[in-house]
């Protein structure tokens, strides 16, 4: 048999298996704690000082940082994909134990939290609130002081993060606490400096610790009401580290008040303005505090691109790989079965309508966080030019030929597979190009649930307003593309004869 | 060898073939012919089994056609339409070879017989490494034969094989196949439009109309003894350009 077999399937499951459940660069799932942070400087800072003290007391532990928002932590904790994060009181009371309706008091709490199996630390020291600043100038210029007198300027203006568009303890209720008709836009935090600065933005919610106060002169809008609750940062984590992790709880509590709000003011401004690594921002601090010697040698510019190209790599090989073995079939499937065919074509279309950011936020609660979730989505979003070249690619076939293949008297396995793939190659092929650059683009999204990839920078780029590190992510990701295409280029001339190429 | 018994075939509400019997008889050619639409090419593929008639059997080797059968059915029987019907991702080799491939022939069983069907063909065995786009009308019409006879059928079907070809090239190949025809002995079904072909090729000459059989002879005695004004008219209109062309010199 001359059967142009490129991979057989059954080994390339085992591939597949085998990287699915291989850790991503830097995280062993079973010996090591996983601290999580949120997509926030300070968050991230608390993430590391935890993960340094931890390994100062040679328990291996690893920091994956920049995960999303509190919803996506607190899950990633109680389905265990990460040990312990630093977390907020107020969200925690406001947000995420919203419906038990718990005082605000610390010991309150524990209760509610033990019952799900999480624990928590004493807060770390300081509290940082959630409030409304403006450009201090602007403030003077309309005789604003409080919040209470955004009331007299319903024109100004306002942008929140997008948590604080919709949290309970967030803009509506604040909206109706003080009475105030102007209409808010969602838009990124750390874009939301930039856009006051710029003039395009007059008001925006703010952390009070947040490094930028001092830097853009911002005046901080008194919350005469005491809407705002306290918030002040404690480590969640889960109680089963006790018995798993001997000294790991002890270890974190050692940063119980030891961070007043001025001391994290500094902190932030050291990691966001001037753009020193996160890792050693919080290792000077933690050596500093606790007299300790860890270092955070950050990795240099190339060994963060090996790393970011490996994950990458097998995010998008992985996702294209399953996508072609699942996608051709089915692309076969609805090319055959009259009625079968028109359904997959258009549940696959309306997949693809789904924002690659919401596909994968919608993998996060069945999946977890890491590669699992993120290569499924991939798979989902690359199915459609898949699945549709191929369909095309069989429906346009010459009539004649496939009866004159039918008149040889070929089963139909043996015609598809000798006659009607190899004719319709080019127009899959076509498919596959296609496939390649959305996935390598949705695949940077991956590092958002902790996938890794050219993503991380370009995470932290947005997030520290560094673009040399968004091209560290997004000039490779071009590169990858082109290398991707012109592989599949050679494959085209390799495996089309002469006459059937463009 | 090839019986339609009460044979029947609509298209939405379109009768391509009103119920009608034949029989083909075996080892000599027999030639389908008529105007467009009469349902000669329907016949053709009602034989092979591409489309199932309506009503009525067809019946190949003493054998009915159905689901079960057809596939070996087909591999007695060459099928060969008018553009050749090449595989454009295949070589000539790969296409005249395809079944052998399939069946799992050895590489020097599938040489030896692709050397006999050069030779029988007469095409030069170079052109057997190029594409079907890369050849001729004409060669391309030798390989398409070739691989109809890969499996030494007891039936070949044409479907105007000569109908895309320039005249010079036509005359050509219509000289070759007539020797082939005769030299194989097989059961010959051939369609064509044309009704000098059709004397030249057919043993027997199958005149449709319409969709049923309006007369079926020998070109004698279609021509002297024709069962109706049709007949005559079919045969002299193709023969009027030249008559024409002949009034003239005489004048």
């Amino acid at each position: 048999m001359n059967t142009p077999s490129i991979l057989d399937p059954r080994f390339s499951i085992l591939i597949v298996l085998a990287l699915l459940t291989a850790p991503a660069q830097g995280q062993d799932k079973d010996s090591t704690l996983t601290i999580g942070s949120k997509k926030f400087t300070e968050n991230v800072l608390l993430g590391w000082m935890g993960t340094h003290l931890l390994q100062a007391q040679s328990i291996p532990a690893t920091h994956r940082e920049e995960l999303g928002g509190s919803r996506f932590l607190w899950e990633a904790l109680v389905r265990g994909d990460i040990d312990a994060y630093p977390e907020y009181t107020g969200t925690l009371r406001l947000e995420i134990l919203a419906d038990r309706s718990i005082p605000p008091h610390p010991d309150s709490f524990r209760a509610a939290l033990a019952e799900i199996g999480v624990g928590m630390t004493a807060p770390i020291g300081f509290n940082n609130t959630y409030a409304l600043g403006m450009r201090a100038d602007h403030a003077d210029s309309l005789d604003i002081e409080t919040i209470r007198d955004l009331r007299a300027h319903p024109d100004l203006r306002l942008g929140f993060s997008n948590e604080f568009m919709d949290r309970a303890d967030g803009w509506p209720s604040l909206k109706r606490t003080y009475n105030l008709s102007h209409t808010a836009r969602g838009v990124d935090h750390d874009l939301a400096y930039r856009g006051l600065a710029t003039g395009q933005l007059d008001v925006i919610d703010l952390y009070a610790t947040d490094a930028e106060i001092k830097r853009y002169d911002l005046r901080v809008l008194r919350d005469t009401k005491q809407y705002f609750p306290t918030y002040k940062a404690v480590f969640l984590y889960r109680r089963d580290l006790q018995t798993r992790v001997p000294g790991a709880i002890s270890t974190l509590r050692r940063l119980e008040d030891r961070i007043p709000a001025d001391t994290m003011q500094v902190l932030n401004a050291r990691a966001k303005i001037d753009q020193t690594d996160g890792s050693q921002v919080a290792a000077r601090f933690v050596n500093r505090t606790f007299g300790l010697a860890t270092t955070a040698d950050p990795d240099t510019r190339w060994e963060r691109l090996r790393r970011y190209t490996a994950d990458h790599l097998v995010l998008v090989g992985l996702s294209l790989g399953l996508a072609i073995l699942l996608g051709i079939p089915l692309g076969i499937v609805a090319a055959k079965r009259r009625f079968l065919g028109p359904t997959i074509l258009t549940v696959i279309g309306v997949i693809y309508t789904i924002p690659a950011l919401a596909l994968l936020a919608m993998m996060v609660p069945p999946l977890g966080l890491g590669r699992v979730p993120a290569v499924t989505a991939l798979v989902l979003y690359s199915l459609l030019p898949i699945v549709w070249t191929t369909y095309t690619g069989l429906k346009d076939l010459s009539p004649p030929l496939l009866e004159s293949a039918d008149a040889l008297g070929l089963p139909a396995g043996a015609k598809l597979w000798r006659i009607e793939l190899p004719m319709a190659a080019r127009s899959i092929l076509g498919g596959l190009k296609i496939a390649v650059v959305i996935n390598i683009g949705a695949a940077t999204l991956g590092a958002l649930i902790g996938a890794g990839g050219y993503g991380q920078p370009i995470l932290t780029g947005i997030r520290r307003a560094n673009l040399g590190l968004i091209l560290e992510g997004t000039v490779p990701a071009g590169v990858l593309t082109l290398l991707a295409l012109s592989l599949l280029e050679g494959l085209e001339r390799a495996l089309l004869p002469r006459s059937m190429q463009s | 060898m090839i019986t339609l018994d009460g044979v029947r075939k609509e298209y939405e509400n379109e009768v391509a073939v009103r119920t009608l019997s034949l029989q083909v008889p075996p080892q000599q050619t027999t030639v389908l012919i008529g105007p467009s639409g009469s349902g000669k090419s329907t016949l053709l593929r009602l034989m092979i089994g591409l489309i199932t008639p309506d009503a009525g059997t067809v019946t190949v080797n003493g054998q009915p056609l159905s689901d079960a059968n057809v596939q070996a059915l087909r591999h007695r029987m060459g099928y060969v339409i008018q553009e050749g019907g090449l595989f454009p991702h295949l070589t000539g080799r790969d296409n005249a070879a395809l079944m052998a491939h399939h069946f799992g022939w050895s590489q020097a069983r599938i040489d030896a017989r692709l050397n006999e069907l050069t030779d029988l063909v007469q095409l030069n065995p170079d052109r057997l490494s190029q594409s079907p786009s890369e050849l001729s009308g004409g060669q391309r019409q030798r390989v398409s034969l070739m691989r109809a006879l890969l499996l030494d059928p007891d039936v070949l079907l044409l479907d105007e094989p000569l109908g895309a070809l320039d005249p010079m090239v036509r005359a050509d190949l219509q000289d070759d196949l007539r020797t082939i025809f005769r030299r194989l002995g097989k059961t010959v079904v051939f369609v064509t439009h044309d009704i000098g072909e059709a004397g030249f090729f057919g043993d027997h000459l199958v005149l449709l109309r319409d969709g049923a059989i309006e007369q079926q002879d020998p070109m004698p005695a279609l021509v002297h003894d024709p069962a109706s004004t049709f007949v005559t008219d079919f045969i002299d209109v193709q023969r009027a350009p030249l008559d024409h062309l002949g009034d003239e010199n005489r004048e």
